[in-house]
């Protein structure tokens, strides 16, 4: 192969460059924003869709997989807001990429900026990372429109959830979002982020949500993830976790054609703990991938990552976990678990849990299976009497609720497994 | 009534053959106990009855009522009328245990033309079943069978037995893991479920369980075959002089 020769650009990389291109000086931001846009559709114009020869990308090969791009949302289309999964949680909804409505009545001690306006101002950038690997927030930062930042003053301790809906309306488009939340010192706040789309609706998008959990916060979010049949998803959630901070995050994950969901969690103070926990169910052709990478900088520190997937007829899962941990992070323990089950001979899960580890005395472990629902358990059931199909969603329902383990008591976990009960009822027990 | 009849099975991953002509017939009201040395087939006699994929039949039938059940999947086997209490019953985290009886007691209710039982209902009934047998709704409420102790498990599977009121109960090896005490309750509750319209088939390797479930007959299998059949009596002998002369005879 011969290193100049220009690679050639599949349609839909043409389209996103196009797209750039025409809809640049429409995009929101001052003169530096800008400069940060450019930067980043550099990386893409460089890289192009993230493929199979990038490490990180290996099992979701975006450049062969998305065909077709649409156009970049320039408004919301009209949209019917889902009823809040909490009740009266305060709904921050996101429609097509803009902020149409949770800035009026916000709850007390949390205060609301339209990102268009902190572009604009230049308090919000769009900077970052200049690598492959990255692909997702380069792509979200160069044609983010709209979005918010969303802070929580110091101790204050909510008793509403807040729900974060990122949603397309009917029609076809590409359209990426941006949220910055913040939690003050002290905060205590439950989150869901909400990432929904019609069926039948051929639609791009990213949602890239960056968390600053500050010391002594507490923080829980649920995220679910329930795009439409032909929807592309694309999502990514930093997390930057304060002194003494606890965080629990539990993905929820059954929708998209094409979906990938990362997860980025640095620990920048000691003794702070973030468990993480995921659900995937996925059937007919969905490619649904989840990337984890938790990163130790500090000593005294405890995470937990449990993810749990289930993969009926042509569908794949990839699970990739990375937890690296720094020579000066002593005391850490940091547990990660992947467990899936093959549901179809063509159902297939790749799972790459990793270790990199430089401290020595620390307390980490990785494990993974990966088989189809045990035949002794089945029998077990079946011999008194349960059909086979109520015996399948039985051991299924089990095993997909020990996902919300970590979430005992909390309202999250009942959603998990009225989650679990829908994707069951709709699939497994046939 | 169950019904065996020259009965020939094998372990269908390698063709192995374990049963090789076993005959049995066992009455309404009557308990038979089948002993017999380790590796006689005994085990796989009674997953062969209830109808587990691992074993392959090769000859021979097995009626239930004059029906030949070797045609009926597991759950249809089981809603006939027919109850593997099992030797090593399942742990299976995530299903709690009453979701789990429920769930049975329910299928079975509807195979018999039934309304499913009214939340109240079902709660009383297992309750009552539940404190015969000595088990505290404290384990009702744990995951099936998951942290119980050998004893709480076959307590557990006899009030399985006690809730689907089958026709047949077999009993695979209930004796195994207990201490005398646990072994006294499980027995009572077998006892408790004896009567005219119903028929057991108790297999153990000692004498012990037959002190407590008297049998009505009792019967060696070795070598995939019945040896020897007898009256109680039979099973005092074993104890005494071992399996090697009865099979030693046999052969």
């Amino acid at each position: 192969m011969n290193a100049d020769l220009k690679r050639i650009r599949t349609a839909a990389e043409s389209a996103v460059l196009e797209s750039f291109a025409d809809v640049e000086d429409t995009l929101p931001g001052n003169a530096a924003t800008h400069a940060d846009r450019r930067t980043r559709m550099a990386l893409f114009e460089r890289e192009g869709l993230p493929h199979r020869r990038i490490e990180q990308w290996k099992y979701t090969d975006l450049r062969t997989m998305v065909r077709e791009i649409a156009p970049l949302a320039d408004k919301a289309g009209p949209a019917d807001v889902p009823a809040p999964l909490l009740d009266g949680a305060h709904q921050i909804v996101v429609v097509d990429g803009f902020l149409t409505s949770g800035s009026a009545d916000l709850p007390a001690g949390v205060t609301l900026a339209p990102l268009m306006d902190t572009l604009d101002a230049g308090t919000t950038s769009l900077a970052g990372a200049d690598t492959p690997d990255r692909a997702i927030d380069a792509l979200n930062a160069a044609f983010a429109r709209d979005g918010y930042a969303l802070a929580v003053e110091k101790d204050v301790k909510m008793d509403t959830p807040l729900e974060l809906v990122f949603m397309r309306s009917g029609a076809a488009t590409m359209s990426h979002a941006r949220a910055h939340i913040a939690l003050d010192e002290g905060a205590d706040v439950t989150i869901i982020e909400r990432h929904v789309s019609p069926d039948g609706q051929a639609s791009q998008s990213s949602a890239v949500t960056n968390y600053t959990v500050g010391e002594g916060a507490s923080l829980s979010v649920l995220r679910t993830q329930d795009e439409g049949d032909e929807a592309v998803h694309l999502g990514e959630i930093t997390l930057d976790l304060a002194a003494k901070s606890q965080t629990k995050l539990l993905h929820l994950v059954a929708g998209a054609k094409l979906a990938r969901s990362e997860t980025r969690a640095v620990f920048a103070g000691e003794e702070a703990r973030f468990d993480v926990a995921g659900i995937t169910m996925v059937a007919d052709r969905q490619h649904s991938d989840t990337t984890l990478y938790v990163d130790h900088l500090v000593p005294h520190c405890d995470s937990t990552e449990t993810f749990k997937a289930v993969i009926d007829d042509a569908a794949k899962a990839v699970f990739q976990g990375k937890i690296v941990v720094a020579q000066d992070a002593q005391k850490v323990d940091a547990q990660m678990a992947i467990n899936s089950l093959l549901l179809s001979e063509t159902a297939d899960m790749v799972a790459k849990p990793e270790l990199e580890i430089f401290a020595d005395d620390v307390s980490c472990a990785h494990g993974a299976t990966c088989g189809d629902i045990d035949e002794d358990l089945m029998f077990y059931l079946l011999a008194r009497g349960i059909a086979p199909n109520e015996a399948r969603k039985l051991l299924l329902q089990a095993f997909l609720s020990e996902g919300a383990e970590a979430f005992e008591g909390h309202p999250f976990e009942q959603l998990a497994f009225d989650a679990i009960e829908t994707w069951l009822a709709g699939h497994a027990a046939r | 009534m169950l019904q065996i009849k020259n009965l020939h099975a094998r372990i269908a991953e390698d063709g192995t053959e374990i049963l090789r002509g076993v005959d049995l017939s066992i009455p309404k009201g009557e308990v038979h106990a089948i002993m017999g040395p380790n590796g006689s087939g005994k085990s796989t006699l009674s997953y062969v009855i209830a109808g587990k994929e691992d074993y392959e039949v090769t000859e021979g039938e097995i009626l239930l009522d004059g029906e030949n059940i070797l045609e009926m999947d597991p759950h249809e086997r089981a809603n006939a009328g027919l109850f593997l209490a099992f030797q090593y019953p399942i742990e299976i985290p995530g299903v709690a245990t009453m979701t789990f009886l429920r769930t049975a007691l329910n299928a079975k209710r509807k195979a018999d033309g039934l309304d499913e039982l009214s939340t109240p209902d079902f709660l009383r009934v297992v309750k009552e079943k539940a404190a015969e047998l000595n088990i505290s709704s404290e384990m009702l409420k744990r995951p099936l069978n998951v942290g119980f102790s050998g004893g709480e498990k076959k307590r557990n599977e006899i009030l399985q037995m006690a809730l689907l009121e089958p026709k047949m109960g077999i009993l695979d090896e209930t004796d195994s893991g207990l201490d005398i005490d646990a072994l006294k309750v499980v027995a009572d509750g077998v006892n408790a479920l004896r009567g005219p319209d119903r028929g057991f088939l108790v297999i153990t390797h000692y004498q012990r369980l037959l002190d407590h479930i008297v049998p009505d007959y009792v019967h060696v299998l070795s070598g995939g075959k019945i040896i020897k059949s007898g009256d109680k009596q039979l099973a005092l002998e074993l104890e005494a002089k071992g399996y090697a002369d009865i099979v030693a005879d046999a052969a």
